[in-house]
């Protein structure tokens, strides 16, 4: 059950718990959030197939690869990294979404947090799930991933991406599992949601719910790990992307080694994942209809939250840059010329400046409390951005080699193919497909953390609509 | 007719020299360092006459480190002949210095500081002598000790950023990076067991 | 004498060069096995390609095949390893350059090099507008503290104690981390399948020589260090009209280049001022360039940036 320690009613002296105290709260919120749980139909239906369509062409045009090389992306000798590793970086990116802000929220009691923690928990694992093996789809030898064990060099940053990437993974499920298994045991019970599930089904959620009932003791024991992991997640996140950031870091190359890519992509991370998030919210929202539980106030807090690392980006963008250009040493005037003036990169660049970090910061800050179309607008714009952006920082450095290719009559470039679009696509359509499956199988709201928020503290500071303080005022009473 | 057989016989002994270093190739022996062949080709087409017969040694002069070489003719001090100092090296033969010989029959070059000997520290110098109308080109091979033995480099895959192994601090900054968040994992998977047999 | 297919070129592009076949004394030499060939060359030297002896070897992916006795791969370890007690350096006068690219062409012809790629590239560099530009030959700088062999995840780019930088492309995992890692942009991947010539295919794989190629791997200049071992120039090295390229080992402090003039390294670097590229980044590279003063050929046209001293905008 869900609400035990609510209701401290005796649980009796041989340790049997009590029986099921059901609120008519609990019996609301569980209902309203388990209408997601449905099998898909319609629309939802058409919506899988149409992922399912686009992952089976990126699968084609990564068998493609498989057979004719990487010859059939845009990659070449002096761009040695593209689109893919641009994906890598976005996806990992997106991951700090989650786990990073529920984490952070909830080590500082943000009780806001309690609607917004499962979906956040979930871009991790999704965005994980998919940024990962974008480094495989990018190897020229994935038959050869198991070298990365048997010979492994600790030296390689990519060894320490391996290492942190795994146990970010990892800590994520974990996470992700331990936060959900109140929620395990609800969905166990059936009826609970009031959708029919089969039997199988229901085995599932018992067994993944490990007999909670909502004692004091195994509240006790739920409440020490969710705690644990929120702490120890945070480290773990922050160290991903920082290494993910030394990939490009530590090689001398112009335009990466800098001393500030570390912070530099961890506070990108978090503000494409802030984005991320509220996109993602704001889908749900609308299609299940859950604007009681994801409400206006929420859109407002993590806009203030997006803004904050907004800011954040620019300041570093601007340290990061202006550093290079006041320098002005040869090689790096090279880059910043390409960057922002004389290539297709200049519009690409100055685009990225004005529209995805400027036009998001205005709308952020613009005082519309009625709506939350400029938050949405907002995080679209950041998350497009912050992909070009990846984008920025990848080509033009290789395009920037010390020795400059045009002293041999070579005039190197780097234009996308299909193979590597196709390939891209599949994989945002992956991440919709696992976020859409995820949905479907637990409920994208915390049906727990929200019931007790509202009962312990409240609708107001739980974010969600007064409506169900009404319901819950006269259970508490 | 005479002098027909004693030019045969001299071309003999000039050859006898490299065919003894040739059976040695053979036997497998001195193999540490790589040999030079004395060219032929010099003593071919250079005029016919006498060998003049050469004997390598370091030397000092005035305080000076020599390399000399001295040369004699039917036993006797061959006076101004051009003398060229050269060293076997890996890819080819260097030269060290070229001097005329004196009434001792001495040339001498600077002695060849610094030049390193291989494993073995010696060097295996070649001199030759110029022919000219009065005798024959000779050449002749010589072993002295260099300035420097190399030595392999004791420890050539040190722990390193570039080499196999990783620096020590290196490793204990990720094994402890890595203890630390997975104990913690652990020590949340036994509370969840906790959970589980509290049910 | 083996007659292994590299070994042949090999003789004939010192034939080709010309220089080492007047020198009776060097030709002569590059004849005679460096010690650790003596007992595969102790058969009767027979000339001719095709014959020679054949010894089994067994290949990486399980088959057994023949191969000329010379090509029998060397003990994993050894090849990792290199050398011991040898030190390969490369000397380029930049005086004595031309720009006419016959050492990248013979390069080219020895590993097999597909026209998309080469191991050495000949820029024409011009430090600033209003000096003379020159050209640029750029091997692989086989660096002491190589940006490359730090960032490899799997050990499959490596320093050997002989100095050379290789690849085992059977390692690789085609990650190009060290491709974005190397500042001098030397090395190159290959995109495709490749397509390599037939003799080169027969041949076993070897970090050595880096043939026969694989698909998604990253390959670059390897200072040929299975000749080098027997005492003969790399391919580049030999081959230039202009003896511009010198190569020896650093621990005998002499350089040989294709004309045969051994000179001493020490001295070669000192009296002509010796210098290595963008050494500022600290990778030491085991490649020395020597500055293009007196040059002995016409310096390349200069570009309208000196010609048109006031026209030309400047930043």
């Amino acid at each position: 059950m869900v609400n035990g320690p609510s209701v401290p009613s005796a649980s009796s002296a041989d340790g049997t718990p009590p029986p099921a105290p059901e609120s008519a709260l609990a019996r609301h919120i569980t209902t309203e959030i388990g209408t997601t749980l449905a099998l898909p139909r319609g629309g939802e239906r058409l919506w899988i197939l149409f992922l399912l369509l686009v992952i089976t062409a990126g699968a084609a045009a990564y068998i493609m690869q498989l057979i004719y090389g990487l010859s059939v992306t845009g990659m070449r000798d002096y761009v040695s990294w593209g689109v893919y590793m641009t994906n890598f970086v976005f996806f990992i990116g997106v991951s700090h979404a989650g786990t990073l802000i529920s984490a952070i929220l909830r080590v500082t009691n943000a009780e806001w947090r309690r609607p917004i923690t499962r979906m956040a928990e979930g871009i991790t694992v999704f965005a994980l799930l998919v940024g990962a093996p974008m480094v495989i789809v990018d190897m020229g030898r994935p038959d050869r991933l198991q070298h990365v064990i048997l010979y492994g060099r600790l030296n390689s940053p990519i060894l320490w991406d391996v290492l942190s990437v795994t146990t970010y993974i990892t800590g994520s499920f974990l996470y992700l599992y331990v936060a959900s298994i109140p929620d395990f045991a609800i969905l166990a019970r059936q009826g609970s949601t009031g959708n029919t599930f089969s039997v199988l089904r229901l085995r599932i959620y018992n067994f993944f719910s490990l007999g909670y009932r909502g004692t004091p003791q195994q509240k006790h024991h739920l409440e020490r790990a969710l705690g644990t992991m929120a702490v120890v997640i945070i480290p773990v996140a922050v160290s991903v992307h920082t290494v993910v950031s030394w990939v490009f870091g530590m090689t001398l190359r112009p335009g990466w080694h800098s001393t500030i890519f570390g912070p530099y992509f961890v506070i990108g991370a978090i503000f494409s994942g802030t984005a991320g998030i509220v996109l993602a919210m704001a889908v749900f929202r609308r299609v299940y209809g859950l604007e009681k539980y994801l409400t206006n106030r929420h859109f407002r807090y993590l806009g203030t939250l997006l803004l904050v690392f907004n800011i954040l980006y620019i300041y570093f963008t601007l340290s990061e840059y202006l550093t290079t250009w006041y320098g002005g040493e040869s090689v790096d005037m090279r880059l910043v010329d390409m960057l922002m003036g004389a290539s297709h990169f200049g519009p690409l660049f100055w685009g990225t400046i004005v529209f995805g970090l400027f036009v998001p910061a205005i709308l952020l800050v613009l005082p519309i409390k009625k709506t939350i179309a400029p938050i949405v607008i907002a995080a679209i714009l950041v998350n497009i951005g912050m992909w070009v952006k990846r984008y920025l920082i990848i080509i033009p450095t290789m395009l920037t080699p010390f020795i400059d290719p045009k002293a041999a009559g070579a005039t190197p470039s780097y234009i996308p193919t299909f193979v590597e679009w196709m390939i891209t696509a599949a994989a945002f359509a992956f991440f919709l497909l696992l976020f859409t499956m995820f949905a479907k199988f637990l409920p994208i709201i915390s049906i727990w953390e929200t019931v007790e928020g509202v009962e312990t503290l409240g609708a107001e500071r739980t974010g969600v609509s007064p409506e169900l303080q009404k319901l819950a005022g006269k259970e508490i009473q | 007719m005479k002098p027909m057989i004693s030019l045969l016989v001299m071309i003999l002994l000039a050859a006898l020299p490299m065919t003894a270093r040739a059976a040695d190739d053979m036997a497998g022996m001195d193999m540490s360092m790589p040999h030079a062949m004395t060219a032929p080709a010099a003593t071919t087409t250079s005029p016919a006459g006498p060998v003049p017969t050469i004997v390598v040694a370091p030397r000092v002069e005035e305080g000076n480190r020599m390399l000399g070489a001295t040369v004699t003719l039917n036993g006797k001090p061959l006076v101004g002949a051009q003398v060229s100092f050269l060293v076997q090296r890996s890819f080819g033969i260097m030269n060290i210095g070229h001097d005329e010989t004196l009434d001792d029959g001495v040339a001498a070059v600077k002695f060849p500081e610094g030049l390193p000997g291989g494993a073995a520290g010696t060097l295996h110098i070649i001199v030759r002598v110029a022919g000219t109308p009065r005798y024959a080109a000779a050449s002749t091979d010589a072993t002295i000790d260099a300035d420097i033995i190399v030595v392999p480099d004791p420890d050539p895959f040190p722990r390193a950023i570039w080499a196999p192994k990783a620096p020590i601090p290196l490793i204990l900054t990720l094994a402890l990076a890595l203890a630390g968040v997975w104990t913690t994992f652990v020590f949340v998977i036994i509370q969840l067991r906790a959970l589980y047999k509290a049910r | 004498m083996s007659n292994d297919r590299r070994d042949f070129i090999k003789n004939s592009l010192i034939v080709l060069g010309g220089a080492v076949a007047a020198k009776a004394t060097g030709g002569a030499f590059a004849a005679v096995p460096a010690p650790a060939d003596a007992a595969s060359a102790s058969a009767p030297p027979v000339p001719g390609p095709s014959s020679g002896p054949m010894v089994p070897a067994l290949t990486a992916d399980g088959r057994l095949v023949q191969v000329h006795a010379s090509a029998a791969p060397k003990p994993a370890l050894a090849v990792r390893q290199g050398i011991p007690g040898r030190k390969w350096v490369m000397v380029i006068d930049l005086a004595s350059c031309d720009g006419c690219r016959t050492c990248t062409r013979a390069c080219g012809k020895m590993h097999a090099i597909p026209g998309d790629r080469e191991w050495i590239r000949v820029f024409k560099m011009q430090d600033s507008p209003e000096t003379a530009p020159y050209f640029f030959p750029r091997p692989c700088f086989h660096c002491d503290n190589p940006p490359c062999t730090r960032v490899c995840p799997v050990d499959a780019t490596f320093k050997r104690q002989d100095g050379t930088v290789l690849i085992d492309n059977e390692r690789c995992i085609g990650c190009r981390f060290c491709m974005a890692a190397c500042p001098y942009s030397v090395r190159v991947f290959n995109w495709s399948r490749p397509h390599d010539p037939p003799e080169v295919l027969t041949e076993p794989y070897s970090p050595e020589h880096g043939t026969p190629r694989r698909i998604g791997t990253v390959e670059k200049c390897d200072f040929c260090p299975d000749m080098a071992e027997q005492g003969m120039l790399p391919a580049c090295a030999a081959a230039c009209p202009m003896a511009v390229i010198y190569f020896g080992d650093q621990n005998e402090d002499a350089v040989t280049n294709s004309k045969g003039e051994t000179v001493r390294l020490s001295t070669l670097l000192t009296d002509r001022a010796g210098y290595q590229y963008m050494e500022e980044l600290g990778t030491k590279p085991r490649v020395y360039y020597l500055p293009p003063k007196n040059r002995m050929y016409a310096p390349p046209d200069r570009t309208a940036a000196v010609l048109g001293h006031d026209v030309m905008r400047r930043r």
